[in-house]
């Protein structure tokens, strides 16, 4: 039974990220509208003037299938995310639920003006947890630095990986920010600390550490 | 005779360059601007009988660039046009002084109607002031 803060937190936590996710797909069907506007004006010139312009055809053609890619490419992140809450412990791949949650939070962090980097690993790196839990923190501590970086300041992830546990590192750019004093401990509060732990390697560096649970129950 | 110069202030840049096609394939010339500060910059540096603004952008976002461009010209005629019209928001907006607050996607009719009406108040205010002006020339000079 899950108490009423971690109902409220989740409610928030799925508020946000659908809320962010259906603008970004609005934005798309407003350019597919516009588009579609278009083909409508290039048909009322084309009966009037009997001429049908098929170079600005193709390019309209063109756009338009870029913004269907986008827009299935968002449906199919946003359906991986809402599927993530499907079993509380499973095996799956880190690499895919990071990039995907790192995705859900591009355009907050857009509209902070903070870039989000992701690495992708080549090699998947499976781990057994609960991947809902996981993503929530991750987006916790997304939150966090989009709420204390300043703008134009950019996040890279990568992932390393041992036996017992992955990391998530996350190193800021550029070279010359640092972390906030106090955000591993600020973090610590907001996080659940028996689905992932933070510290800070070097000013510029923080880990969050995600225990491999098909190894070890907890930190 | 000069054509009706609107603003569209928007970051998705895609969405601004269509329907600046689109309203200019109508007859209006369009400027763009991916965000509330360059807004801001060609606000100052022009005139537009209408401006067509986004809610939710990098940096400042709608509400914030439509007080800043009202403070600076309270005559200006802008139109909030939001995938994210939440009627709080919608109505803060008419509330500092917005025309009017249009949902994404928008017909492109109404969007031609909204600009038409903002020419038209515009000239209202235009002429308005001409007659106060008049009036306090004469009032000075006790005709």
């Amino acid at each position: 039974m899950i108490d009423n803060n971690e109902h409220l937190s989740n409610l928030n936590f799925f508020g946000k990220i659908t809320a962010s996710v259906t603008h970004e797909l609005n934005n798309v069907f407003s350019i597919i509208n516009e588009y579609n506007g278009l083909l409508e004006d290039q048909i009322f010139m084309a009966e009037s003037e009997l001429t049908m312009n098929i170079e600005k055809l193709s390019r309209i053609q063109d756009r338009l299938d870029k913004q269907i890619a986008r827009g299935e490419n968002i449906i199919r992140n946003l359906n991986k995310f809402a599927h993530s809450t499907d079993h509380e412990s499973i095996e799956f791949n880190l690499n895919e639920y990071l990039e995907n949650i790192i995705y859900l939070t591009t355009r907050l962090a857009n509209l902070k003006k903070i870039k989000l980097n992701f690495d992708n690993a080549i090699e998947p790196i499976t781990i057994v947890n609960n991947p809902y839990e996981i993503m929530k923190n991750i987006f916790l501590v997304i939150s966090y630095l989009l709420e204390t970086l300043r703008s134009q300041s950019e996040i890279c992830f990568t992932i390393e990986n041992n036996e017992k546990l992955s990391m998530i590192i996350l190193v800021l750019k550029p070279d010359t920010e640092n972390f906030p004093a106090n955000t591993a401990d600020n973090l610590k509060m907001r996080i659940n600390s028996d689905m992932l732990d933070i510290g800070l390697i070097e000013p510029d560096k923080m880990q969050i550490m995600i225990p491999n649970k098909s190894n070890v129950n907890k930190f | 005779m000069s054509k009706t110069k609107v603003l569209l202030v928007d970051d998705e840049e895609e969405f601004s360059s269509v329907l600046a096609e689109r309203l200019g394939a109508r007859g209006y010339e369009i400027d763009v601007a991916k965000d509330g500060m360059e807004a801001i910059r060609k606000v100052k540096a022009d005139n537009y009988e209408a401006i067509i603004l986004d809610f939710a952008m990098p940096g400042l976002n709608g509400i914030e660039t439509l007080e800043i461009l009202l403070d600076k010209e309270p005559d200006l005629q802008v139109i909030l046009l939001t995938g994210q019209a939440t009627l709080e928001k919608g109505v803060e907006a008419l509330k500092l002084g917005a025309q009017d607050v249009l949902e994404k996607p928008a017909d492109i009719n109404k969007i031609v109607n909204k600009i038409k009406e903002a020419e038209a108040n515009k000239m209202l205010i235009i002429s308005k002031k001409s007659e106060d002006k008049i009036k306090d020339i004469m009032e000075s000079k006790g005709w």
